[in-house]
């Protein structure tokens, strides 16, 4: 083929270009260690680099993930390793102050202000703040502090049952932290069906064991109070439902099994007409309000309820028909100036008197009780006529074992003869300064008080408040195996990821990297290929016919 | 006697020729445009003397063009193909930079993006993860943003690079023209200056480096050039002009057209190959195809956070906001109204008509009195829109949550404006027909208000025909050829069923049919009966005025959804991570079942904050009440549900599931999330967004989306460099043919120098000889 001047030039040049062109890209990714990866130099490839990047990326995100969700839960499971050991401390104490032998009044107190340290303890565990100084406890609310007091015994959990969660995985999430409320708050009572207690105001001894359910199938979540006829029988009686369960009257032996409605407990000591234990399906209970009821028991043990009765016989007593009697009742605080008269018979004589307290401010309940409110929230003491002796009976109510109130009644006035009695008799576990007051003496005044509990009494509540512990240290444990399960799983995830990682980065180092070995043995070649391109290129232009002319 | 010294003459004659003609090819051996000069050296006509005849010596009698008219023309159809596959490959390389680019393509701020939405869902109530998430959603926006605003840019560039092109191919084919003339006044078909000639050819060269042309050769020799399927851009000694004008259809493109004493003709559609056909291929093809699937993305993405964000709650307790604004979000503004008194609203009548908004209608009436102004008769439709139950204070409350229209007193017209809501915003206010009570010839006039870009389909209301005002939303390109007075406008609805195609809406002289351009199909029609708008493909399109037959619109959904998106919100408390509603096992419940976490199902519901509690009522055992506890009294919503492990209960627009045992007199609540800063629900939701499928109607995630749009132009320029590079090794092929042709060897004109140079010697040594001869003859005598 013919071939021109011009075309040999052309050629020559064109090689020289192409295979600079070449050289500096074999240049480029000798140096980077990078093929050159554009779209259009492989599609495919680009396309599948965009797909590990967004991956390796999400992994990168789910490892950070993973170490916040793995921070929270550690210092979680701090909190909670501390708690268990704090009610750990408490148990023993608890089971100290049990041992009634050994102990006085002052020993208990100071177990129980042992008792108050770890309460405080565990409730500032319980508000325990990160290093954000968010509540860790509180829920989604967390800079609302997690728990509060009133200063008397009352806790309250301010926060809510929200849990953080976290996704660790393309398609796994876990939950780093625990609401306050599962933790502290939402304790079940007793054995976790029932809870057992007895009434303070009982005169016997008598004990009930912690109990269980043996059937679960006939076990129907009611409340249930065991009253004692006389110290050889009892019956059960269904508060809920209103009934009695059973046979009544049932035989009481000492330690002896009663089993209703599926369940079992016993009933052990020698217990008196009129006492009553009670059965009552668990409730939740904070673990603070165990605590601090426990403490109170030690600390200030048992007063509470007052029954009692005044009045009664009056004819007998020298309310004469149509005097009018004057007398005042003082209670927490209150003072009701009680203006009467006499009837004829003793009964009008009690109703007489029944009105008078009303007029003096006591609350009409409408069903032939009277009500007077105390000065101490939700302490009251309402008063009634007893049908079969014209007493006027008493009780109070609300008393928490803490306040010593008494039910005084002084400055007995007779307008008629100025001879009038007024008997007074206690009742249950209360305690008189004297059986009477007479017109007669001027400022005579008597009081009840409400004695110590039965014996016994303290040591029915420390077992009830270790059932109660146990029964937080159990929810504490559900927790913290929650946390180890969860831990387990983020462990899992990542190694998981990692692998994953590992392998992305292998595929996309494939894509992406250059062999430098080859790399370079291409930048040798192609530097020789130019420079013969070169060499040749200047040999074929020197050739022409024009030098031999 | 045979003339020695004429015939020696003549000899010499032609071989100084043939020198001369030697030495122009080797002054042009790097002539690239040059075609070698061979010349024909013939014999004379013989002189008959007796018997024989004697030669004359010889002439030049032609010097040749060595040319092969196939092979040049195979060159320019090769450097036309080249021509159109370097252009394409330029701007596809600078497209390809602009998205592909590790760095600042659209994946990096993306990935950003949810990462740090992770970081604050690890950390909700900390103000640092949520600084830094600000920062990314604005990283996210100006990323796209930046990227749209480079492939407008592209856009702009070669509109008006079209334009300089064509510049360039009128001044050559004037040339070519001018040639054409001049050949024909000088010589005829067989003997043509061959430098003309080859300047010809190469200005022919060069017109097809900018677009492809068909040369056909005239029989005097003249070479007519036709361009697209067969426009005579050149024809004899004239040439027709191309110019850049609109494009009919879509009128901010750059379109060409052949200009003639007949009109312009669009020739855009035919043009191919060359630099011009590249720009158009690339503008029209990968560049439009690019814009709208960016756009896509950059819709979905806003649409699908937006969404979920305004089902949160965030710091202040507040729910979410939007966080983008894109093309189809804004208020909702205009005025109606007019000059009552002159346009039907009698005295005595009681005109009535009523507005319809976001699930409302709001009835306005007045009676008008004697002596009554225009401005009394506004105020008095004003006020009894306050009648209507929804209406307290000149607001009216829609029906989804948090979206009110304000009415105002304007003038004696009356002004409104929507606000609040999720976006993508769709809403219309609708005005019915108008009747008075009598002559029923009431009318009320539409207009919009100041720069607000809500459009109105008609400009009255009348007794028979009510009107709507529609949007915000974008107006479609009207063709520029259409006779009548239609306006189109449409909005995005729903990203999630968007395609990348363009529409045009053309009308038939009835109804207004919908046709999507990817693959020319019909897919909706608006009938001349109304109602006169629909939607398709995700997007509302309306129809409004009068159009004439024949008349169409282009409508372009996406294109702008990138470069029109921006952030609206920079303050980190304003982030909603919470979910509105929570849910709580009650302290004193007996049994031991347990209530999942509230999500939520419908974020407009109103009722949403209500406490309510799910209480198993110990009158109906092992059934459950719902009671609203938000509303005074309490409301029962569902009562007597007989439970069952894992059963779910929905009320108010959350759900939560029940599972394990409950007791009679348990209570499980759902209540309002308050004070919930640590709770990061719905920055979950949200993060989980970069592993849902969000667009392609549910199949792609972000990633893959944009993932496709990278392979696409990646495949596509790919290809264009394969072909460039086949085109390459063609155009190699058929110019080394060329040379091989018309190229000048110098070896091979030095031969011809020799020769020549011997022959003129041996020449003049027979001129001196025969002056010899001449000497002896004189001599002789």
């Amino acid at each position: 083929m013919r071939v021109s001047s011009n075309l040999i030039h052309m050629q020559g040049l064109e090689n020289i270009l192409r295979q600079q062109s070449e050289l500096l890209r074999v240049q480029e990714e000798a140096s980077t260690g990078k093929r050159v990866l554009l779209p259009s130099d492989d599609p495919s490839a680009a396309s599948r680099l965009i797909d590990i990047d967004e991956s390796l990326s999400q992994i990168k995100q789910y490892d950070e993930n993973i170490n916040y969700a793995t921070q929270r839960l550690n210092s979680e499971e701090t909190g909670l390793k501390s708690s268990l050991l704090v009610l750990q401390r408490v148990r023993e104490l608890s089971i100290q102050a049990a041992n009634t032998a050994t102990n006085d009044l002052e020993n208990q107190q100071v177990i129980a202000s042992e008792i108050q340290e770890r309460l405080n303890e565990l409730y500032d565990y319980a508000n325990t703040r990160d290093e954000n100084g968010d509540y860790v406890f509180s829920g989604f609310q967390s800079k609302t502090q997690a728990f509060s007091t009133d200063g008397v015994g009352n806790y309250t959990f301010n926060g809510d049952q929200g849990q953080l969660s976290m996704r660790i995985g393309s398609s796994r999430n876990v939950v780093a932290g625990d609401s306050g409320a599962d933790i502290f708050q939402l304790v079940r009572t007793g054995n976790g069906d029932f809870a057992v207690d007895v009434d303070r105001t009982n005169v016997g001894n008598g004990k009930i064991s912690t109990g269980s359910v043996q059937d679960r199938t006939a076990f129907i979540n009611h409340d249930y109070t065991i009253r004692f006829i006389d110290a050889n029988n009892f019956e059960v009686f269904d508060d809920t439902a209103g009934v009695v369960v059973g046979p009544t009257p049932r035989a009481y032996t000492d330690g002896g099994s009663i089993t209703f409605d599926g369940m079992e407990v016993e009933i052990s000591n020698a217990p008196v007409a009129g006492d009553q234990f009670t059965v009552t399906a668990s409730r939740y209970q904070d673990v603070f309000t165990t605590l601090s009821d426990l403490v109170r028991e030690l600390d200030k043990p048992g007063t509470g309820d007052l029954t009692g009765s005044f009045g009664g016989a009056y004819l007998a007593n020298n309310f004469a028909d149509t005097d009018v009697i004057g007398f005042d009742i003082n209670f927490d605080g209150q003072t009701l100036n009680v203006a009467a008269t006499a009837g004829a018979t003793d009964a009008a004589t009690a109703t007489n008197i029944a009105a008078g307290i009303v007029a003096a401010g006591a609350i009409d309940n409408g069903d032939g009780t009277y009500t007077l409110n105390g000065t101490t929230p939700g302490l009251s003491v309402t008063f009634e006529i007893n049908a079969a002796t014209n007493a006027i009976d008493f009780h109070t109510s609300g008393g928490n074992g803490e306040n010593t109130s008494n039910l005084a009644l002084s400055n007995l006035t007779d307008a008629g003869g100025g001879d009038a009695v007024m008997q007074m008799s206690p009742n249950g576990n209360s305690v008189l300064s004297s059986t009477s007051i007479s017109a007669a003496v001027v400022g005579d005044s008597s009081f009840f008080v409400a004695g110590l509990p039965s014996s016994n009494f303290l040591s029915q509540q420390i077992d009830n408040a270790l059932n109660n512990i146990d029964r937080a240290m159990d929810s504490i444990l559900n927790v913290q195996t929650s946390i180890g399960g969860r831990l387990n799983s983020i462990e899992s995830q990542s190694f998981d990821n990692e692998a994953r990682s590992v392998k992305l980065e292998a595929v996309r180092s494939d894509i992406v990297n250059v062999d430098l070995a080859e790399a370079i043995s291409q930048l040798t070649y192609q530097t020789t290929v130019l420079q013969i391109a070169q060499q040749t290129f200047v040999k074929v232009q020197s050739l022409s016919l024009f030098q031999f002319i | 006697m045979p003339d020695l010294l004429n015939t020696t003459l003549s000899g010499l004659r032609a071989y100084q020729g043939a020198l001369s003609t030697v030495s122009h090819n080797i002054a042009n051996v790097s002539n690239e445009e040059y075609t070698r000069q061979r010349v024909e050296i013939d014999a004379r006509n013989p002189i008959r003397l007796g018997n024989s005849f004697f030669g004359q010596g010889s002439e030049l009698s032609a010097i040749t063009r060595v040319v092969d008219g196939f092979v040049t023309s195979n060159i320019r159809g090769f450097t036309s193909n080249l021509g159109r596959l370097e252009a394409f490959d330029f701007y596809a390389s600078r497209v390809e930079g602009i998205i592909a680019d590790e760095q600042a393509g659209l994946m990096p701020a993306l990935d950003g993006f949810f990462n740090a939405m992770n970081d604050v869902a690890n950390d909700p109530s900390a103000n640092a993860p949520r600084v830094a998430l600000i920062g990314a959603i604005e990283n996210v926006q100006q990323r796209i943003s930046t990227m749209a605003t480079e492939l407008e840019n592209i856009e702009i560039e070669i509109n008006n690079r079209i334009s300089s092109e064509i510049s360039a191919i009128n001044s050559i084919s004037e040339q070519i023209a001018e040639i054409n003339g001049v050949l024909t006044t000088i010589t005829d078909a067989g003997n043509q200056p061959s430098d003309l000639l080859d300047k010809r050819d190469a200005l022919l060269q060069q017109l097809s480096e900018k677009i492809t042309v068909t040369v056909v050769e005239q029989a005097n020799g003249n070479m007519n050039v036709l361009v697209g399927t067969g426009q005579l851009l050149v024809t004899n000694a004239s040439a027709l002009t191309l110019v850049a004008q609109p494009d009919e259809r879509e009128s901010d493109k750059t379109a060409i057209a052949i200009q003639s004493s007949a009109g312009s003709v669009n020739i855009t559609q035919t043009l191919t190959g060359g630099e011009l056909g590249g720009l158009l291929d690339f503008r029209d093809n990968l560049l439009d195809d690019t814009q709208n699937r960016l756009g896509r993305t950059a819709i979905g993405l806003a649409e699908s956070v937006n969404a979920l964000h305004v089902q949160g709650v965030d710091l202040n307790g507040d729910a979410g906001t939007n966080i983008f604004s894109t093309v189809s979000s804004g208020p909702l503004q205009g005025q109606f109204g007019g000059d009552y008194i002159n346009n039907g609203f009698d005295v005595g009548e009681t005109v009535s008509f009523d507005l319809q908004f976001d699930g409302r209608t709001v009835n306005a009436s007045y009676l008008v009195g004697a002596g009554d102004t225009n401005e009394d008769i506004a105020n008095g439709l004003l006020a009894s829109l306050n009648l209507d139950a929804n209406v307290t204070g000149n607001v009216l409350t829609g029906t989804t949550a948090g979206t009110t229209m304000t009415f105002a007193l304007y003038g004696s017209n009356i002004k409104f404006e929507s606000a609040g809501g999720p976006s993508p915003v769709n809403h219309n206010l609708l005005i019915s027909g108008i009747t008075d009570g009598g002559l029923n010839d009431a009318e009320l006039s539409l207009s919009s208000l100041g720069s607000s870009s809500t459009r109105f389909t008609s400009g009255r209301v009348t007794n028979a025909s009510g009107a709507a005002f529609v949007g915000p939303i974008t107006q479609a390109l009207p063709n520029l050829s259409n006779a009548g007075t239609g306006i189109v406008n449409y909005t995005v609805a729903d990203a999630a069923a968007l395609t990348i195609s363009d529409y045009e809406v053309r009308f038939d002289g009835a109804d207004h049919n919908i046709f999507r351009l990817s693959d020319n199909t019909q897919v909706a029609t608006i009938t001349g009966a109304g109602p006169f708008s629909t939607t398709v493909d995700g997007i509302d399109i309306s129809v409004g005025g009068t159009s004439a037959l024949g008349d169409s619109y282009f409508i372009r959904p996406t294109k702008n959804g990138a470069t029109d998106i921006t952030t609206l919100i920079n303050d980190p408390a304003r982030l909603a991570m919470a979910s509105p509603v929570r849910s709580t096992v009650n302290a004193g419940n007996l049994g031991s079942a347990d209530i999942s976490q509230a999500t939520v199902t419908d974020s407009t519901n109103g009722n949403l904050p209500h406490t309510v509690d799910i209480f198993f009522n110990p009158a109906t055992p092992g059934a459950f009440d719902v009671i609203d506890r938000g509303t005074i009294p309490a409301t029962t919503l569902q009562s007597n549900v007989a439970y069952y492990h894992g059963i779910t209960v929905s009320e108010n627009g959350w759900q939560v599931q029940l599972t394990g045992k409950p007791l009679a007199g348990d209570i499980y609540t759902v209540q309002n999330n308050t004070n919930a800063v640590s709770d990061n629900r719905n920055a979950l939701e949200l993060a989980g967004l970069q592993l849902k499928g969000v667009l392609d109607g549910g199949n792609s995630t972000f990633e893959q989306s944009y993932n496709s749009l990278v392979s696409q132009v990646g495949v596509v320029t790919q290809q264009v460099k394969i072909n460039q590079q086949v085109d390459e090794s063609l155009l190699r092929n058929a110019i080394e043919k060329r040379e091989s042709i018309s190229g000048v060897n110098l070896d091979e004109e030095a031969a011809d120098l020799i020769r020549f140079q011997q022959a003129y010697q041996a020449l003049s040594r027979v001129i001196s000889t025969s002056q010899q001869l001449f000497e002896s003859l004189i001599a002789a005598v």
